[in-house]
């Protein structure tokens, strides 16, 4: 196991090295020029102070030089560089916005797997009967909502309506906890609603694989209570497949967070990134495009380990 | 025990088809689709699925005739109008007939979804066929390149290539051109690997072996006789892909990030919608009523064709 791990990881490798190549020719081939952004218009025509920003910001330099010392910088020092809007360190200002989405998320996953796997296997159990037909029509609704209308619906109906439930803003759960919950309820259930539809269809197709088994005719034919049949061992394996699943679209909802946290105005790493590319401010963009998807790839990394040391039937390479 | 198989009838052994293999295949062709025709009508929610599809390409064909006013065309004595007569669907903040935005952004949506798909599969198809049939080092260069390509999550992808066309200030035919490339870029490697996955599997069969003793080209055993038994995952991942697309660029215009104003489209009005959530919901209501409607036609249209072309993982 510890050597599959550090393969995997050795793997990865190039993989980043591919995304920040991408990220790095994508915002170099960006028209415009950073020089005139950071002098005014005026100081940026003489060409002294042109030169002696070009050298300051190492801009003389070959693309490769650059983007190895970008990395470099990066990797060693975890210095993103400097944000062209607020003129701040980067990384200080990306690292502080993780944990507000990683709340978001690890909550929204909870919620949409509490609902998920019970509607799932009851889907399942009571296969082609009304019950079945909702669950199925209902996920397969879900997953064709976007996002950000269930979002404005919920918006609509939880706060302009009824008034329960603030429509945005974000409160740290350290401060007042009851208060943090009451502002995270809607952007959860708004996330968390494809993730649900997704992982309930999951759960019945793992359930209806199950419970064709043999082993779920032996344990009928033992007399065994039909609950425990299904919670005790089919409902167990079924959850296998599906979590794994589950854990592979975390990584998907750290995108989707880009949509839901600048509905809610919550100052996540979703929202920092949406800012930065309505401002323009390119650094950011790739910094922020960088930790994402190195969350992503590591996300999905740790899944895939669990999910082989919850199922010890997978052969390790 | 072999012979015993060949000889003796296997229960449910189903003639027809075994006819079908010895037909030309033009009449292979017209019979197999007639056969889908009927399982499509007998499945309820794909022909659901399938009418909500044609309806919603009825809509972008005839967008022109059943557009009542002029889509971008503001109108300040009209501004914010409950859903009348004149305005099926009311009218936004600057007098614009929402109906009208509705049907003309029907038109640009499916346009851009389809030839995004278009273009994913016709960079994808070739990729995964080539290297499934060729295996070897071509095999593992290309799937690497692939994984590295899937490990990238998509909406990260799409955001940037949002961002890069923005940065152009490129005009609105240029900046969907844009778009219709990174969605398509996109879409390619799961294609190419989906594809790959088929050809691995069918390349192995007798009737590849007797090409090559025949003496059949490479490119003419991959390209018209392996891949057109591939192509059903395909026709299911691509329609799939539609409500998937559609709802990628509505997120991006929702964000401001899509064609730029006034150009009709979904996700712009329900952003437009957000500041007038108060005293006019209904514009929240349509234009996310009508992304519903779009994604919920492919992704039912979709599981009806994969109950029927995928019978291994039919009632599911």
């Amino acid at each position: 196991m510890i050597r599959y791990t550090l393969y995997r990881l050795v793997q990865l490798i190039p993989v980043l090295l591919m995304v920040s190549v991408f990220v790095f020719v994508m915002i170099y081939a960006l028209p415009g020029d950073v020089i005139d952004a950071l002098a005014g218009e005026s100081e940026a025509q003489d060409p002294l102070v042109r030169a002696a920003l070009e050298k300051e910001l190492g801009l003389d330099k070959p693309v490769y030089v650059r983007y190895f010392v970008w990395l470099g910088k990066i990797v060693i020092y975890g210095d993103f560089g400097k944000s062209i809007t607020t003129g701040r360190s980067i990384g200080v200002e990306v690292f502080k916005r993780i944990p507000a989405t990683v709340y978001l998320a690890i909550v929204a996953v909870t919620l949409s797997l509490i609902i998920a796997i019970p509607m799932g296997t009851i889907a399942a159990v009571r296969r082609r009967t009304w019950v079945d037909y909702v669950v199925t029509t209902a996920s397969v609704t879900g997953i064709s909502f976007p996002q950000f209308w269930f979002a404005i619906l919920c918006v609509l109906f939880f706060s302009l309506f009824l008034g329960w439930l603030p429509a945005s803003e974000y409160k740290s759960p350290f401060d007042d906890l009851g208060l943090s919950i009451k502002h995270l309820i809607l952007p959860a259930s708004a996330l968390g609603v494809r993730l649900a539809a997704i992982t309930t269809r999951l759960t019945r197709s793992a359930m209806l694989d199950e419970i064709r088994k043999e082993y779920v005719d032996t344990a009928r034919s033992l007399g065994l209570p039909e609950r425990r049949v299904i919670f005790k061992y089919t409902l167990r394996n079924a959850l296998i497949p599906t979590i794994t699943v589950a854990g592979l679209q975390f990584g998907n909802l750290l995108g989707g967070t880009v949509v839901i946290e600048a509905i809610f105005a919550w100052p996540g790493i979703g929202l920092t990134l949406y800012d930065a590319i309505v401002s323009r401010d390119y650094p950011m963009v790739q910094a922020s495009v960088l930790i994402l998807a190195t969350a992503f790839v590591l996300v999905n990394l740790l899944v895939d380990l669990t999910y082989r040391l919850l199922n010890p039937r997978i052969r390790l390479p | 025990m072999a012979r015993a198989s060949i000889t003796s009838t296997p229960e449910g052994f189903d003639f027809e088809t075994a006819d079908l293999a010895r037909l030309s295949p033009k009449i292979r062709l017209w019979r197999g689709l007639k056969e889908a025709a009927w399982e499509l009508w007998r499945n309820r929610l794909a022909s659901i699925g399938a009418a909500m599809v044609i309806i919603l390409f009825l809509v972008a064909i005839f967008a022109p005739v059943l557009a009542t006013h002029n889509p971008v065309k503001q109108n300040y004595r009209e501004m914010l109008q409950t859903p009348s007569e004149a305005h099926y669907f009311g009218t936004d903040k600057f007098g614009r007939d929402i109906w009208s935005r509705t049907v003309w952004g029907a038109r640009r949506l499916v346009i851009i979804a389809v030839l995004a798909v278009c273009l994913g599969m016709l960079g994808g198809i070739p990729l995964g066929a080539i290297s499934g049939y060729f295996g070897g080092k071509l095999d593992a260069v290309l799937m690497r390149v692939v994984d590295a390509w899937l490990a990238f999550p998509g909406i990260l992808f799409y955001l940037l290539a949002a961002s890069f066309i923005r940065a152009y200030e490129l005009s609105l035919f240029w900046n969907t051109v844009g778009l219709i490339v990174a969605l398509g870029a996109a879409r390619m490697p799961s294609m190419a690997r989906l594809v790959r996955g088929s050809v691995l599997a069918e390349r192995e069969k007798e009737y590849v072996e007797a090409s090559h003793v025949i003496g059949e080209s490479h490119l003419y055993i991959v390209f018209r006789q392996i891949l057109p038994n591939c192509l059903s995952p395909v026709i299911i991942q691509a329609t799939i892909a539609l409500g998937f697309e559609l709802l990628i660029i509505t997120s991006l215009s929702f964000l401001g990030l899509g064609a730029p104003p006034p150009t009709p489209d979904w996700g712009a009005d329900l952003n437009l919608a957000r500041e007038h959530m108060v005293t006019r919901p209904y514009l929240a209501i349509f234009p996310g009523l009508a992304i519903s409607y779009a994604v919920l036609g492919f992704n039912l249209f979709g599981d009806g064709l994969r109950d029927m072309l995928d019978p291994r993982i039919a009632d599911r």
